[in-house]
Order: C-alpha cells, then sequence, then structure tokens
C-alpha cells in the first residue's frame, strides 16, 4: 500500500526521464549533419611561372626555348611540340622525358583550348623534371589551327 | 537516470558538426578542376587572394561573380597591400573545362602589374591516369 501523499507520488512520477526521445534527437541530429556535409574533394596545386609574350624590335618572340602549344585540332584539344601533334596527356610524357630540360619549358595556351589541357601540359613538364615550367597566354583568336 | 553525460554528447556533437564545417572556405567555389596531382611539395600557407573561373568562363571572387575589370582592382589592392606585386600570393582556381581566354585575359593584365608567380589550383585524381 501506498502511504505516500498524492503530492509527493506526482512529484516523483515527473522526474522520471525517457532516454528514448533524446536518442532520436542524437539520431536526427547526426542524420542531419551528415545529410547536409558537402563533401569537397582534396586539392592540390601546380605553381609555373607566368609570363606574357612579347614582340621584339626584329619582330621574334622574347624566348625562344622549348615551347607547348595547347591548341584545338579539328574540334579537339592537342598538343603541338615544334611540327609534331600530341592528341593525350599520356602521350605527352614520354616526349617531354626525352627533351633536355635545363632550359626550362613554355606551356602556351590557344585561347579557345580547354583549361584542363594546359594544366595537364604543366603537370607532365613537372613529372617529366622540368624545373622551370612557365605559363604564356597564347593567340585568343586562333580559332582552330589548321 | 542520469542524462547530464548524454547532453553533453549532444552537445560536443553540435559543436563539432559547427566547428568542422565551418572550416571549408568560402572563397572556394565549387569547380571541376584539372584533375592532376599537383607539385610534389605543396605551399601550406593561406593564399593572399582566390580568383575562381567557371567554366562558363565567369570570374569568382569570394563567391560573388565580378568582372576582370573588377578582380584586377582586386589584385591591384592586394599589391599595394603586400608592398609590390613579390608578395602577392595568387590562387587561381579553374574549372578544366573553361576556355583558356579568359585565363589568358587575366595572365596578360597581371603580368602588367609586375606579378610573375602564381598558383594554379586541381584536385587530386580519384582515379589512376585522369583525363585532363
Amino acid at each position: 500500500m501506498n502511504m505516500l501523499p498524492p503530492s509527493k507520488r506526482r512529484r516523483r512520477s515527473l522526474l522520471r526521464a525517457e532516454l528514448t526521445p533524446m536518442i532520436d534527437v542524437i539520431f536526427l541530429l547526426l542524420i542531419y549533419f551528415f545529410m547536409t556535409t558537402t563533401q569537397t574533394p582534396p586539392e592540390s596545386e601546380l605553381a609555373p611561372a607566368l609570363q606574357a609574350e612579347r614582340v621584339e624590335g626584329g619582330g621574334a618572340a622574347d624566348f625562344q626555348p622549348q615551347v607547348i602549344d595547347v591548341v584545338m585540332r579539328g574540334g579537339d584539344p592537342a598538343y603541338l611540340i615544334g611540327a609534331r601533334v600530341v592528341r593525350t596527356r599520356e602521350a605527352l610524357g614520354p616526349i617531354l622525358e626525352a627533351l633536355p630540360q635545363e632550359g626550362g619549358l613554355f606551356v602556351r595556351g590557344s585561347g579557345d583550348a580547354p583549361t584542363g589541357w594546359a594544366v595537364g601540359a604543366i603537370q607532365a613538364a613537372r613529372d617529366a623534371g622540368f624545373l622551370a615550367v612557365t605559363y604564356v597566354p597564347g593567340d585568343d583568336n586562333a580559332g582552330g589551327l589548321p | 537516470m542520469d542524462i547530464t553525460s548524454l547532453v553533453d554528447v549532444v552537445f560536443l556533437l553540435i559543436v563539432f558538426f559547427l566547428t568542422t564545417s565551418s572550416l571549408v572556405e568560402m572563397s572556394r567555389a565549387v569547380l571541376d578542376l584539372p584533375e592532376e596531382q599537383g607539385e610534389e611539395e605543396v605551399d601550406t600557407a593561406t593564399p593572399g587572394l582566390i580568383v575562381n573561373i567557371a567554366a562558363d568562363g565567369t570570374y569568382i571572387i569570394e563567391n560573388e561573380p565580378v568582372t576582370l575589370a573588377r578582380t584586377i582592382e582586386m589584385v591591384r589592392a592586394e599589391v599595394d597591400k603586400a608592398g609590390g606585386p613579390e608578395g602577392v600570393d595568387l590562387l587561381l582556381r579553374a574549372d578544366r573545362n573553361a576556355p583558356l581566354v579568359h585565363i589568358n585575359d587575366l595572365a596578360r593584365r597581371l603580368v602588367d602589374l609586375g606579378l610573375t608567380t602564381w598558383r594554379m589550383g586541381t584536385q587530386l585524381p580519384q582515379r589512376k591516369g585522369g583525363q585532363p
């Protein structure tokens, strides 16, 4: 038989804490934060030098080193090394490795070529061992070389 | 039952998620960067100015689309603040599909300002042999 007065009985029942709603809230918070979290891919950086091509009095450019041109050919991006046309990023590596690396390398980007291809050339040059890699803005009105 | 520890855990979870979510730099726009490994030794210093170029050629700084002229104004302000172009640390994040004409326009003006060094953002390849 319960001998406690009714007021004390009510107080004791009020002090009982239900854990289930609290756990529900925790899981809801976890799900909310996991759903709203944005997954950002890890980033890295390339640090090529920057130079503009300036025409000297004689009409020649101010450098005559090794140059990779990033151009559009027949609607597709391509690399030009001298008269050689390279259609894939993978084929560029062995060609660059065969070149002397002391003089540095210039990557010249034509305005209509995609950025990814120019960055690919800079990376390939770094991987081939070129320490001095310079980006040069190219012809923006090329409109696709023949 | 003592629910104090449980409340502690809830607040700790909230604080943890709020803190880690604020670590994402708002100045870095969501772009499809070229998938390249990058330099062997990456400069971990926070860049002074981050210029984003979207696939359609829009320049974005601090999550706001800006004109090329405004971009150059902001770079010039960085040069003045650093006391010369040598002290400016510029990070260029360009979408892999953005035409190079936008980078070329920016690059020529940077050279005019005396800037000859910059950093280009890449994302680490998710798979081997990432196509540029």
